[in-house]
C-alpha cells in the first residue's frame, strides 16, 4: 500500500465522541476557532478579537503570520471564546493576515482578519430597503451580515463629478460560501453600476462609478441568489478611494523601479512609480493611492528575475511580433486592449534548452482567458496550451533548433479591452523543491499543525514536491519553540514522503512559533553532465496551501490561502506516551512482521489509543489503524513487504490518538528503524491433482537466497475446505519440502489456485514470515464412474506408486511425471489395467505463477 | 350527344339540381408522361356557388385533342408517341384543357428497387414500426422503417437467407411474394393481392435478376395531393384524391397506387386504401397520403346537406376576426356572442397579468362608459410587469430552467439565466433578437446566463431536437431512428440539424461553479447508417456555408429570418394559445404535415404581422386580446357546441397551477415563501424548476424537466378539489389573511360584505338570489361577532372552493 491511499483509508476512520468539522467525520485537536470578530480593523487602532470555537478555556497567545500586531492581553472567559486586545500597527501591510490561537494544549486552525484603511461602521439593522438605508460616511469600511434573503442598504452624500466605490470583502472573509453582490443606485433608484463577480475579487464585488450630480447615492449589498445567513459577514468599503482593476505591466523583478500603471478605475489609468523591495517574494500586492486615499485592496504583481518586455504595438502578427533584446529568462507585458487583439512576441533561444512558458492573466487577477501558442519564426505552429493553471496556460517547450521563436496570446473566446493585462514568462527550467504537509482527510486543515505535549512526541508526515530533478532531500527546521527539537528523517530518493519528528523536552516552556522549514538537495552532478555543471544545491521550503472555503459542487476549494511557516507549539504533558519495540530481524520480501506499540499510560488514564502508522516505505502494506484497547498497554502493528518492497532500512513511527476529554491529543512514538531484505528462500509449487476423497502430495521447490541457521518451519496455507496437510519442517540445505495433502469426499472439486505456503526462519531470535509459492494450484476432481470392466477387475492400485511403510518415502513426482505414468499405464492392454480417469490434460505444467504479497500471518 | 346529355342527367342528381357551378378544376394542372408505363390519372372538381365541392370525374367528359399521342384508359391518360397535346374536361358546359406532354413514348424503363419496390413495401405496410420495420424485425426479418435505409433493405432482402427470401431461379417461389400474397403463413397476413400492380413490380424486379439501383438513381423530391381542398356536402358525397410525385430529374408520375392514405378524423372522412374520401359526419378532417419520405394532406371539410345558415354579419376587431370569421364561414358556424363585462375584466386579467382584478379595479372598469375600454384594459395591463413575469415563467419552462442534480447548473447560474430572460421580456427585446443571443451564447454561465441553455441540455441531438421543438414547434425526434412516418423529416435531415450543435465546447470557469461555453473547433454528428459526418443543413433548408463560422449562429440567423416559414408561426401560435386555451396548431410543439393547423390563413397572417411588428410581443397580444373572437363568451350555441378547434366561443380553462396559488394569495393577502426567493414572492417568479409546493405539484406545475409543452397538467383531479378543501390552501389562508375579519372591522354590512368577497373571488356582484341565499344563512342581528366572521369565512371558503373561482371563463 502506498502513502496516499494509505491517508485517504486513515481519513475514513472515525473516532466516536470526538468533535467534528461540521459535515466531516474527522477527528481534530483542541483547541478549535471558527471564526474571528470583528473581521477586520483600522491600521494604527487597538481592536478587540473575539475567538468563536470550542475548548478555548486555556488561551495563551495569538500566532500572528505577518508583523504588525502586538497582543495586549488575552482573556478566555468560557470554553467557547477567547477575547484578545490586539493593537494594530500604523504601518501594518493592509490586507488578509493570518493566525492562529494558541492554548496551553495546543493550537487552532488558522483563521484570517483583515486590515483596512478606514474606519469601522457596524451595519445597524433594520436597513432593507432604501427607505431605511443606513447613513455612512466617506471611506469608511462596513461591518455587515447578510442574512437570509437580506438586503442591506447604505446611503452617502457625492457631489457631482465625485468618485463613488464599493468593494466588498466577503468570500475573502473566508467564514462561509457567500457570494455577495453590490448596486449603486442614485436616488431616483435608478441602477448606476452594480457588480455580482468581479475578475479582480472572483466571488467578490467591485463597483465605481461618477456620481452624475449632487444628491444622495444608495450602495446596496446582498447574496448573489438571494442567499444568506448569520455566517454571511462581510466588510464593505465605501467611499471615494480609487478602485483599479489591473496594473500593468503586472509584474517586475525585485530591486527594481517600475512604472507602474493602474487601469480600469472609473477616473481613467493612474501612473505609479513603484520601487519593488529587493527580496520581495514572488506573489506581491501593490496598493493603488490616489489623493492621499489608497484603495482599501492590492492589486498582484508577479515578481522575478526576468527580463522586463513591454510588447509594442502594432503586434497582432507574426510578422510585427515585439522582440525580446535577450534571451531567456524573459517577461513580456502586454495588454489585449480590443476585441479580437492578439499579441505577438519574439524570443530567441537554444536547442534543447527546457524553457517554462507562462502567461500571467487570471493570476494576476486580468480579466483575459489567455490561450498561448508558440511558433517558429516563420509562423508554424510548434504547440499551444490553454488552461492549464485554472484559466492561464501553461506549456514546458524545448526548441527543436537555435533559432527565433514566437508566442502567440489571445483571449480564448476573443475578448480584449483595456484592463485584459497578461505576462508571459520565458524561463529556462531550473530545479525547485517545496514541501508541505499533506491533507489529513476531508478537513483542509486537520492535523496542519503541530502541538508537542512536554516530555513527549508528535509527528507529522512531510511531502516533497520536486522539480525537475531527483535527489535525497535533507529537512531542517528554524524557530523551533524552546525545548523543542525535530528528528527528520531524509527523503529517499525514490520517495517524495517522510516523517517529521518532534520533541519536547520535559521542562519545555509552554510557548509557539512558527517554524520555517528549508529542505536542501546536496547531490553530485548526475553522470555524465554535457557540459560541466556545478552540483545541484537545490533549496526549498514549506509552501502550504490551506483551503479555507470548501463547498459543493464536490468539495471544491473556493478560497484559500498558502503560508510558508509550520505552527509548532509545546502544549501541556499529554496523558501517554508512546514507543514501539525495535526489532531484530528484518522484514523480508514476500513477507511480514508486527511491530509492537507500548503505551505508558498516565494514572486513571484508561481511554483506548487510536494509533495510526503516520507512513511507510514503497511496497509495503498495513492497517490503516490499530487500536490499544482500554485499560490495556499494547498493540502489535502489522507489517508486510510486497515483492518489490524497497530494500534498504526505514524509520518508522507510529501516533497514538485518544480522547482526552477534552478533544483529541496526539503523541507519537520514537522513530524505529525497519530493514527491508531479500526473502531467505524462494519457493515454487507444483500443480497437483486429486480426486476427491483422496491423498496427494504438494511438492515445494526451494531455492535459498540468504543462508540461515537452524531449522525452519513451512506449512501449506490455501487449501480448499476439507482438504489438510501438515506443518513441515527444512533446513537451508533442503530443495524440496513435500506435503500429503488428505481430501474428503466431500472436498469441493474444481480447480483450486489459491494455494501457497508460510515458511518462518528464526534470525536473531525472532520468526521471520514469509508468503511464499503464492498462485499454487490443487485440481480435485470428483470420481470417475466406475466402468463395467473396472466393476469386475480388482481394486486399482493408487496412482503414486504406495511405499512399503518401512522404506524410504520415494522421490515424489511432480504433475506431468504423474501423468505420464498414467499414460503409459493406459497403453497396457484393458484387462490388465482398467482406465478409470477421466481425460488428464496432458499439457499441464507447474504453474509458475508470481509470488503472493500482501497476506497476512 | 347523348353521351353528354346522360352524363349531364347524372351529374343533375337531386339536391345538386339547382346548384351553379362557379369553378371548374382539373387536377393536376398538367400531365408530362414519360415512359411508356406513366399512365396518369386525373381528378375533376367542381366548386358550386355556394362553396361546397363535388367530384365530378365521371360525369365530366375528357377527350384527348391529339389522339396519336395518347390515349385514355380506364379514366387515365397513357402516352402513345412523343409530343403534345391537350386533355379537354367538360363539365356543365365549362370546358379546362390540361397540356399533356408525352417523352420517351415507346421506353419501357427498368424496374426499380427504390422507386418500385420500396414504395410497394410501404404501402403494403411491411416496413411499417408493428411489422418489419419494427428495429427488431419481425419474424427474423427486418426491413426499414418506411425504407430510410434501402440499401441495407436491398442487402437483407438478397443477401440474408438466401435463395429463401428471393429466389431467382423461381421468382414466384420467393418467400417475399409468397409471404406477401399469404400464400404460406405469414403472421402480418396476406398483403399483397395476387395479379394486382404490387405483385406485378415484385415480379418483374425478381425476374430483373432483384438488382440493387445504380448510385445515380432518381429520387423523389416532392409529393402532390389532389384537389387541395374539398368541401363536401352531405354524409355519402366522395372525393377521388389523386398524388402525383416529383423526381430529381424533373419528372413524375402518379402514384396514387403506391401511396398510403389516412385520415385525421375518419368519421367526418374516411378514406379508402386507393385514395377515396366518403364524407361522414359534419365537420373537419384532415385526408393524408404518404410517398416515400413525403407525407402530404389536403383540409376536407363535411357539412351536413341542406344546412340552414346564413352568414351573419358579425361586427370585426381587427383581422383575427376577419380570418376565424371565415373559416367558421366555411364550417358554417355561427361564433357566440360577447361576453360581459365583468367575464371579460377577469378574463383578461388571468390572462394578461395572472392575477385577479381587484374589487377597485372592478368598479372603475364596470363603471366606465368608454366604448374603447377593452382596448384601454388591455393595454393598461400589458404595461404591468406581471406581463413580463407571465411570459418569463412561460419561457423558463420551455428553457428548462431548473438546478440539476448533477451540479451542472447551480441555483445561482438558474437565477441569473431567469433575470436574463426577465430583462429581455421586460425591456421588450425583439424575441428574434434574443433567440439569436441564446442559441450562439458564448461565454461563462454566470456572465453570460444565456449559456445556461447549454448546460440544462447537453447532448447534442436533445439540444437539436429542443430547438426545433421550442423554436419550430416541431418534433424532429422520430427521425432521430428512422424517417418521421408523419412528417416530412428524414434521418438525414435530423442529423443535418443536429450538426448544428455539433461544436459546442464546455470547460470549468473560474468559479467551480461555472461553466464556459463556447463553439468548439471540432466535432460532427455521424448518421448511424454508414457513420457518415453529416454537413449542417437547416430543417427543410439549405446546407449553409459554416465555415470559419459558430455554427448556432448560422442557424440562429436562419431561425430567426423573417422567411422562415416556422419561427414565427409557432411563437404566435404558442401565444395564441395561451389566451385561447388551445392552439391554431394543437399541440403548440406538434406542428407536421399530419397535423395542421386549424386555421391557417389565421397563422400565416398573424405570423406576417409578428415579422411586421419586429418580434414585438407585447402588439401581438394586443392584436389577440382586443379581438372580437377574445371577447367571446363560453356559451355556445347550436352550430358551435361541438367545435374546440376553431374560436368561435371562449374555453374554460382551469387556472395554472402558479397563476391559482398568486391568485388564492392574492384575495386571501397571504403572503408565499419559497426557497430562493424572498418572502411574498409570487409563484410565476420562480426561477427554479426544482423549487415547488405541493399545491404548485398538485396543480400540475411543470417542474421543467422537458420543453414540452404537455408539462404543464391542466386537467383537474381529486387532488387538487381534496387540496382546495381540505388543505391549509383555503381555510388556512382565509384565516392567516384575515379579509374577512378587516372588512368588518371597518364597518362593512354583511351584505356589502358579501358582495365583496363575490367580487373579489369571481370579478362579478353577487345575484340577488346569491345574496339572499346566503344572507339568510348568516347568524341573524345581534349574534356574536366571532359567529359572523366565522360564517362569513365559510362563504369566503366555498367561493374559492368553487368552479367559478378555480376556472378562466
Amino acid at each position: 500500500m502506498s502513502a496516499s491511499p494509505f491517508l485517504v483509508a486513515a481519513a475514513l476512520v472515525a473516532m466516536p465522541a470526538s468533535p467534528a468539522w461540521p459535515g466531516s467525520r474527522v477527528v481534530r485537536g483542541s483547541p478549535s476557532v471558527d471564526v474571528v470578530t470583528p473581521r477586520g480593523g483600522q491600521r494604527g487602532s487597538e481592536t478587540t478579537l473575539t475567538f468563536h470555537g470550542q475548548r478555548l478555556a486555556d488561551a495563551a497567545d495569538v500566532l500572528f503570520y505577518e508583523p504588525g500586531f502586538e497582543l495586549l492581553s488575552m482573556e478566555a472567559p468560557d470554553e467557547g471564546h477567547a477575547v484578545a486586545k490586539v493593537r494594530i500597527a500604523p504601518d501594518c501591510a493592509l490586507g488578509e493576515h493570518r493566525l492562529r490561537l494558541r492554548t496551553r494544549t495546543g493550537i487552532s486552525e488558522l483563521r484570517t482578519f483583515w486590515v483596512g484603511p478606514f474606519p469601522i461602521v457596524d451595519e445597524v439593522e433594520p436597513d432593507n430597503d432604501l427607505d431605511h438605508a443606513q447613513a455612512v460616511g466617506r471611506n469608511v469600511t462596513v461591518h455587515g451580515v447578510v442574512t437570509a434573503e437580506d438586503v442591506d442598504c447604505f446611503v452617502l452624500e457625492m457631489k457631482a463629478g465625485e468618485r463613488l466605490s464599493a468593494e466588498v470583502e466577503g468570500m475573502r472573509l473566508a467564514e462561509t460560501l457567500f457570494d455577495p453582490f453590490v448596486a449603486i443606485l442614485d436616488e431616483k433608484r435608478f441602477e448606476l453600476t452594480s457588480c455580482d463577480d468581479s475578475a479582480l475579487f472572483r466571488q467578490d464585488p467591485v463597483a465605481s462609478c461618477l456620481v452624475p450630480a449632487d444628491g444622495r447615492y444608495f450602495v446596496l449589498v446582498r447574496e448573489s441568489s438571494y442567499g444568506g445567513s448569520d455566517r454571511c459577514r462581510y466588510r464593505l468599503h465605501v467611499g471615494t478611494f480609487p478602485r483599479p482593476l489591473v496594473a500593468s505591466p503586472a509584474g517586475a523583478r525585485p530591486g527594481s523601479d517600475v512604472a507602474l500603471k493602474f487601469l480600469g478605475d472609473v477616473r481613467g489609468a493612474m501612473a505609479q512609480p513603484f520601487h519593488v523591495p529587493d527580496g520581495a517574494p514572488s506573489d506581491f500586492l501593490v496598493w493603488p493611492e490616489q489623493d492621499g486615499v489608497p484603495s482599501p485592496s492590492g492589486l498582484p504583481l508577479k515578481l522575478g528575475p526576468f527580463e522586463p518586455v513591454a510588447e509594442v504595438e502594432p503586434n497582432d502578427s507574426v510578422a510585427q511580433a515585439t522582440p525580446a533584446p535577450l534571451a531567456p529568462p524573459i517577461a513580456f507585458d502586454g495588454i489585449l486592449d480590443r476585441a479580437g487583439d492578439v499579441d505577438f512576441v519574439r524570443f530567441t533561444a537554444k536547442k534543447d534548452q527546457k524553457l517554462h512558458v507562462r502567461v500571467h492573466a487570471r493570476s494576476i487577477r486580468s480579466p483575459l482567458d489567455p490561450v498561448l501558442s508558440i511558433h517558429k519564426a516563420d509562423g508554424g505552429q510548434l504547440d499551444a496550451a490553454d488552461d492549464v493553471i485554472g484559466l492561464d496556460s501553461y506549456l514546458q517547450f524545448t526548441p527543436p533548433e537555435d533559432g527565433d521563436y514566437i508566442a502567440r496570446v489571445a483571449d480564448h473566446l476573443g475578448g480584449g479591452g483595456p484592463t485584459h493585462v497578461w505576462r508571459l514568462v520565458v524561463a529556462p527550467v531550473v530545479p525547485s523543491l517545496t514541501v508541505d504537509v499533506p491533507r489529513f482527510g476531508r478537513d483542509p486543515q486537520a492535523r496542519q499543525m503541530i502541538a508537542v505535549p512536554r516530555g513527549n512526541r508528535c509527528a507529522t508526515t512531510l511531502h516533497a514536491g520536486r522539480g525537475a530533478f531527483a535527489g535525497e532531500i535533507d529537512v531542517t527546521a528554524a524557530g523551533l519553540p524552546p525545548g523543542v527539537t525535530l528528528h527528520a528523517v531524509k527523503i529517499a530518493r525514490n520517495v517524495d514522503t517522510t516523517l517529521l519528528l518532534f520533541e519536547a523536552a520535559a521542562d519545555a516552556p509552554l510557548a509557539g512559533s512558527l517554524v520555517e522549514l528549508s529542505a536542501d538537495c546536496v547531490e553530485p552532478p548526475p553522470s555524465p553532465p554535457l557540459p560541466p555543471l556545478p552540483p545541484l544545491n537545490v533549496h526549498g521550503r514549506l509552501r502550504q496551501r490551506i483551503d479555507l472555503i470548501v463547498a459543493p459542487p464536490n468539495d471544491t476549494n473556493f478560497y484559500d490561502t498558502t503560508v510558508d511557516r509550520l505552527a509548532v507549539a509545546v502544549a501541556e504533558e499529554g496523558p501517554f506516551v508512546l514507543d514501539v519495540q525495535p526489532l531484530k530481524a528484518p522484514l523480508v520480501q514476500n513477507g511480514a512482521t508486527g511491530l509492537k506499540v507500548v503505551a505508558q499510560r498516565k494514572p486513571g488514564f484508561d481511554a483506548p489509543i487510536v494509533c495510526r502508522m503516520l507512513w511507510v516505505p514503497p511496497g509495503v502494506g498495513t492497517q490503516p489503524t490499530m487500536t490499544i484497547a482500554q485499560g490495556q498497554s499494547d498493540v502489535v502493528y502489522p507489517l508486510n513487504a510486497n515483492g518489490d518492497a524497497a530494500v534498504g532500512t526505514w524509520q518508522l513511527a507510529v501516533q497514538g490518538e485518544a480522547e482526552s476529554g477534552r478533544g483529541v491529543v496526539l503523541a507519537s512514538s520514537q522513530l524505529v528503524p525497519i530493514t527491508i531484505a531479500p526473502p531467505f528462500v524462494t519457493v515454487k509449487l507444483d500443480l497437483a491433482a486429486v480426486e476427491q476423497g483422496q491423498k496427494t502430495q504438494v511438492v515445494a521447490h526451494v531455492e535459498p537466497v540468504t543462508p540461515f541457521e537452524g531449522k525452519a518451519k513451512m506449512s501449506l496455507r490455501g487449501l480448499p475446505s476439507k482438504a489438510a496437510s501438515e506443518d513441515r519442517e527444512f533446513v537451508a540445505a533442503d530443495t524440496t519440502v513435500v506435503f500429503d495433502v488428505t481430501t474428503a469426499p466431500d472436498t469441493p472439486a474444481g480447480k483450486h489456485t489459491t494455494l501457497f505456503v508460510q515458511a518462518i526462519v528464526e534470525k536473531d531470535g525472532e520468526p521471520v514470515y514469509h508468503f511464499l509459492g503464492g498462485g499454487g494450484t490443487l485440481r480435485v476432481d470428483p470420481p470417475a464412474p466406475p466402468s463395467a470392466t473396472a466393476a469386475a477387475a480388482p481394486p486399482p492400485p493408487p496412482a503414486a506408486p504406495a511405499a512399503a511403510p518401512t522404506a524410504a518415502p520415494p522421490k515424489p513426482l511432480s504433475r506431468l511425471e504423474q501423468l505420464r505414468q498414467e499414460a503409459k499405464q493406459r497403453q497396457q492392454p484393458p484387462d490388465s489395467k482398467p482406465d478409470t480417469k477421466p481425460d488428464a490434460k496432458p499439457d499441464a505444467k507447474p504453474d509458475a505463477s508470481k509470488p503472493a504479497g500482501g497476506q497476512q500471518p | 350527344m347523348t353521351r353528354c346529355l346522360l352524363m349531364a342527367l347524372i351529374a343533375a342528381a337531386p339536391g345538386e339540381s339547382k346548384k351553379t357551378l362557379s369553378k371548374l378544376d382539373v387536377y393536376p394542372s398538367r400531365l408530362a408522361l414519360a415512359g411508356k408505363s406513366d399512365v396518369q390519372g386525373f381528378v375533376v372538381q367542381a366548386t358550386w356557388a355556394d362553396g361546397t365541392t363535388s367530384d365530378v370525374t365521371a360525369a365530366a367528359s375528357a377527350v384527348l385533342a391529339d389522339a396519336t399521342r395518347a390515349r385514355l384508359e380506364g379514366g387515365r391518360v397513357a402516352p402513345l408517341a412523343d409530343g403534345a397535346t391537350e386533355l379537354r374536361v367538360t363539365f356543365e358546359g365549362t370546358t379546362v384543357a390540361v397540356p399533356v406532354e408525352i417523352a420517351r413514348a415507346s421506353e419501357v424503363r427498368p424496374v426499380s428497387f427504390r422507386l418500385d419496390v420500396i414504395p410497394v413495401f410501404t404501402k403494403a405496410g411491411c416496413n411499417s414500426g408493428s411489422c418489419h420495420g419494427s428495429a427488431q424485425g419481425q419474424d427474423g426479418f427486418r426491413l426499414s422503417l418506411f425504407g430510410f435505409d434501402p440499401e441495407g433493405d436491398h442487402f437483407r432482402l438478397t443477401r440474408q437467407l438466401s435463395t429463401r427470401r428471393v429466389d431467382l431461379a423461381l421468382p414466384q417461389e420467393s418467400l417475399v411474394v409468397q409471404k406477401a400474397l399469404g400464400l404460406v403463413a405469414h403472421t402480418g397476413g396476406k398483403r399483397i393481392d395476387e395479379g394486382s400492380e404490387s405483385h406485378g413490380v415484385l415480379t418483374r424486379w425478381l425476374e430483373a435478376g432483384a438488382p440493387n439501383d445504380p448510385p445515380d438513381v432518381i429520387r423523389p423530391t416532392a409529393v402532390e395531393l389532389f384537389p387541395p381542398n374539398a368541401l363536401l356536402e352531405g354524409a355519402g358525397s366522395t372525393q377521388q384524391l389523386r398524388v402525383v410525385a416529383r423526381y430529381s430529374d424533373g419528372s413524375d408520375r402518379d402514384v396514387t397506387d403506391l401511396s398510403a392514405f389516412f385520415s385525421s378524423a375518419d368519421t367526418t372522412a374516411a378514406i379508402s386504401k386507393d385514395g377515396r374520401v366518403t364524407a361522414g359526419q359534419r365537420g373537419e378532417a384532415f385526408v393524408m397520403a404518404r410517398f416515400a419520405t413525403f407525407t402530404v394532406g389536403v383540409p376536407i371539410v363535411v357539412i351536413p346537406k341542406e344546412l340552414a345558415y346564413e352568414r351573419p354579419a358579425l361586427p370585426e376587431s381587427n383581422y383575427v376576426d376577419t380570418l376565424v370569421h371565415q373559416k367558421l364561414h366555411r364550417l358554417r358556424i355561427v361564433p357566440s356572442a360577447t361576453c360581459d363585462d365583468a367575464a371579460f375584466l377577469r378574463r383578461a386579467h388571468l390572462d394578461v397579468v395572472g392575477t385577479a382584478p381587484t374589487p377597485e379595479e372592478f368598479d372603475r372598469f364596470l363603471a366606465d362608459s368608454d366604448p374603447r375600454k377593452p382596448e384601454k384594459l388591455i393595454d393598461e395591463l400589458l404595461g404591468r410587469k406581471e406581463f413580463a413575469e407571465l411570459w418569463v415563467m412561460k419561457w423558463a419552462e420551455l428553457l428548462q430552467m431548473r438546478t440539476d442534480e448533477q451540479n451542472r447548473v447551480s441555483y445561482k447560474a438558474t437565477l441569473l439565466y431567469f433575470h436574463w430572460l426577465e430583462d429581455r421580456i421586460a425591456r421588450n427585446v425583439p424575441f428574434d433578437q434574443t433567440v439569436r443571443e441564446l442559441l450562439s451564447a458564448t461565454g461563462g454561465t454566470f456572465r453570460q446566463p444565456a449559456t445556461n441553455y447549454y448546460q440544462v441540455e447537453r447532448d447534442t441531438l436533445k439540444v437539436a431536437e429542443n430547438v426545433a421543438q421550442v423554436f419550430l414547434g416541431m418534433r424532429v425526434q422520430c427521425a432521430q431512428c428512422h424517417n418521421h412516418p408523419f412528417d416530412r423529416w428524414t434521418m438525414d435531415d435530423y442529423y443535418g440539424f443536429a450538426a448544428f450543435f455539433a461544436r459546442i465546447g464546455r470547460k470549468n470557469g473560474e468559479d467551480p461553479r461555472e461553466t464556459i461555453v463556447f463553439p468548439a473547433s471540432g466535432g460532427e454528428v455521424a448518421h448511424p447508417v454508414g457513420a457518415r459526418a453529416m454537413a449542417p443543413k437547416f430543417l427543410g433548408g439549405a446546407t449553409p456555408d459554416v465555415k470559419g463560422r459558430d455554427r448556432r449562429a448560422v442557424l440562429a440567423e436562419w431561425l430567426t429570418a423573417p422567411d422562415n416559414p416556422w419561427f414565427a408561426r409557432n411563437l404566435v401560435n404558442v401565444v395564441w394559445a395561451h389566451f385561447f386555451g388551445i392552439g391554431i396548431t394543437e399541440p403548440v410543439d406538434d406542428a407536421r404535415v399530419s397535423n395542421p393547423p386549424s386555421n391557417p390563413e389565421l397563422l400565416d397572417e398573424l405570423a406576417r404581422r409578428f415579422v411586421e411588428y419586429h418580434y414585438d410581443f407585447k402588439r401581438l397580444v394586443r392584436d389577440l386580446c382586443t379581438s372580437r373572437t377574445y371577447r367571446l363568451a363560453t356559451a355556445t350555441n347550436a352550430t358551435n357546441e361541438l367545435d374546440g378547434r376553431n374560436f368561435s366561443h371562449a374555453l374554460v380553462r382551469r387556472m395554472r397551477a402558479e397563476v391559482l396559488l398568486d391568485v388564492v394569495s392574492q384575495v386571501t393577502e397571504t403572503q408565499n415563501k419559497f426557497p430562493g426567493l424572498p418572502i411574498g414572492a409570487r409563484a410565476v417568479q420562480i426561477a427554479d424548476g426544482n423549487v415547488s409546493n405541493y399545491f404548485l405539484d398538485t396543480f400540475g406545475r411543470a417542474s421543467r424537466a422537458t420543453v414540452c409543452s404537455c408539462e404543464v397538467k391542466m386537467e383537474p383531479n381529486l387532488s387538487q378539489a381534496l387540496h382546495l378543501l381540505n388543505g391549509e390552501a383555503t381555510t388556512q389562508r382565509i384565516h392567516d389573511g384575515g379579509v374577512v375579519h378587516r372588512l368588518l372591522a371597518a364597518g362593512k354590512a354583511p351584505r356589502q360584505l358579501v358582495d365583496e368577497l363575490y367580487v373579489r373571488c369571481f370579478a362579478r356582484r353577487a345575484t340577488e338570489t346569491e345574496l339572499a341565499d346566503v344572507l339568510s344563512k348568516l347568524p341573524g342581528e345581534g349574534a356574536d361577532a366571532a359567529m359572523v366572521e366565522a360564517a362569513l369565512e365559510d362563504l369566503f371558503w366555498a367561493l374559492l372552493n368553487s368552479k367559478e373561482f378555480v376556472f378562466n371563463h
